[in-house]
């Protein structure tokens, strides 16, 4: 099947759920007039829909009441949360009233990210990423080889079909 | 001073009370691979873990004479690496974990973009889309050169720009 | 809380635990994932506004779900019989009757062979009608998204069924 079919048969479902508009959907119904495979493609698409749902649903057995309010005899498990945050409010009461101690400095002081790092630490960090970026290039070239083509291009039609048929 | 050391101690005993997460957790595009150590029976080759902070920083420092890279690292949170060298009897254990790791990023909404099972290598490439951004990437190829690969980059990501940048900035593994 | 956390219940329960089935082919495992929810759902409960309950619960229904599917060892074929088909007015022929339980066999047996993530947004959005708006809160998708995976579904599930006409033609 040829890149061609392809775009009509991935359009398919948007069809029946209405959502293609405008040139798409003037391309497609000018080919679902002469297009007896499209057609049918279309037809099947509506049945499928149609039986889906019309599957069975399920209800919950009649004891599952009963078993579910049994659950709200304990209490809810919270107590890490309400921990921390007890920990937390104290922890601020206490830093608050610290505050008027004599001596203390009169304006808080805020931990800083640093505005540089060592250079050895930066050098090293460089060659990580140089190695990581790297064996990303090493994948990349290995893909492509499996693929038959520069690894980057599958990536594209991925995110490209993702972004793409929704009408 | 005094006040500031107790809402350290305090607040280690809240960061101690809470679940002990790690800090990408729950974060679009991050993958948490569990103990790939004891999957493959080895301790990785090579493990490699950076951060926001360090990536702005080498962005920061390469901003004149790349500015391509300077851009993609900008926009990164983490880079993190994992390479185990395998034997033929382990290598099979490793490409069953990456196979699991697919399934449940598949199962999460990660889309394949290059899934490879040949006799000598397994490759999986796929992406984590959050709104119109690529948000993750993961990497896991396994048997190339008798090496297992796991890699998860986390961020803004445009996939193009990193292919360039990785082929432009990355050493060459053969003369390592 | 405690009543807001029974109308929860109430109002959830059968749609959740159809889901479960739906995705596990198994109705006392789907019991038990839909307990559980409701466990930590009352865990849970106060730090949920009630706009986010119902997408919180399809997310922890599907996880739960999808755990247990991974846990097993073995792969399990529908098994629940019966269920309710609201939507099925009963004036049909015993062919027609026939054909359309065919049809329902092989559409579960097509929604069974459909991979994740395919397989539980064909349950959620077209078996058991959970809105778009829903389904993307829960599984953190836009719209747009939830739409183009659910006509891959779609597509994938019409070319299953197509595959089994075809061996049953020839």
């Amino acid at each position: 099947m040829g890149n061609t079919e392809n775009w009509y048969e991935e359009r398919v479902e948007a069809y029946v759920d209405g959502e293609l508009a405008g040139g798409e959907l003037r391309m497609f119904e000018a080919r679902l007039e002469l297009d007896p495979d499209l057609r049918a493609s279309v037809t099947s698409a509506r049945e499928l829909q149609s039986a889906l749902g019309a599957l069975p649903r399920y209800r919950c057995p009649p004891d599952m009441a009963a078993k579910v309010a049994r659950i709200t005899d304990t209490e809810p498990r919270r107590w890490p949360l309400r921990v921390a945050a007890a920990i937390a409010a104290a922890g601020l009461a206490l830093g608050l009233s610290l505050g008027e101690w004599p001596g203390s400095s009169p304006e808080p002081h805020v931990a800083a990210v640093p505005e540089e790092i060592p250079a050895d630490e930066l050098a090293e960090a460089r060659e990580e990423l140089a190695l990581a970026l790297a064996y990303l290039d090493k994948a990349g070239a290995a893909a492509g080889r499996e693929v038959g083509s520069q690894w980057i291009k599958p990536v594209e039609r991925t995110l490209a079909a993702v972004e793409g048929s929704a009408g | 001073m005094i006040r500031r050391l107790i809402l350290v101690l305090l607040l280690t005993a809240l960061s101690a009370g809470t679940a002990l997460a790690q800090p990408l957790d729950g974060v679009p595009g991050y993958v948490d691979f569990g103990d790939l150590a004891g999957v493959t029976g080895a301790e990785p080759a090579v493990e490699i873990s950076l951060g926001q902070a360090l990536l702005s920083f080498i962005s920061a420092a390469a901003r004149e004479e790349d500015p391509e890279l300077a851009d993609a690292l900008g926009r990164l949170r983490s880079i993190r690496l994992n390479v185990f060298q395998l034997d033929a009897d382990s290598l099979p254990n490793a490409r069953k974990r990456a196979g699991e790791i697919a399934r449940r990023l598949e199962q999460d909404f990660w889309e394949p973009a290059v899934s490879v099972r040949s006799e000598d290598s397994t490759i999986h490439m796929y992406m984590k889309s959050e709104g119109d951004r690529v948000a993750g990437m993961t990497v896991m190829m396994v048997g190339q050169d008798g090496e297992a690969v796991f890699m998860n980059i986390v961020g803004e990501i445009d996939p193009a720009q990193l292919g360039r940048v990785a082929a432009r900035f990355g050493v060459d593994l053969n003369h390592r | 809380m405690k009543r807001r956390f029974r109308q929860l219940v109430k109002m959830h329960q059968d749609r959740l635990y159809s889901t479960a089935v739906q995705l596990l082919g198994h109705s006392g495992e789907a019991e038990e994932v839909v307990q559980d929810v409701f466990v930590k759902l009352w865990d849970h409960l106060e730090e949920l506004e009630e706009a986010r309950v119902l997408p919180w619960l399809i997310r922890v229904t599907r996880n739960a779900c999808l755990d247990l599917l991974r846990r097993r060892q073995v792969h399990l074929a529908f098994a629940v019989s019966g269920g309710v088909d609201e939507r099925h007015v009963d004036n049909s022929t015993p062919a027609e009757e026939l054909g359309r339980v065919r049809l329902r066999d092989e559409l579960r047996a097509a929604i069974d062979g459909l991979d994740e993530p395919f397989r539980s947004l064909v349950v959620l959005r077209e078996i058991e009608g959970f809105s778009y708006d829903d389904i993307g809160t829960a599984l953190k998708l836009n719209e747009s998204q939830v739409k183009v995976y659910l006509h891959r579904a779609r597509r994938k599930l019409r070319e299953r069924l197509q595959e089994f006409k075809v061996s049953d033609d020839g």
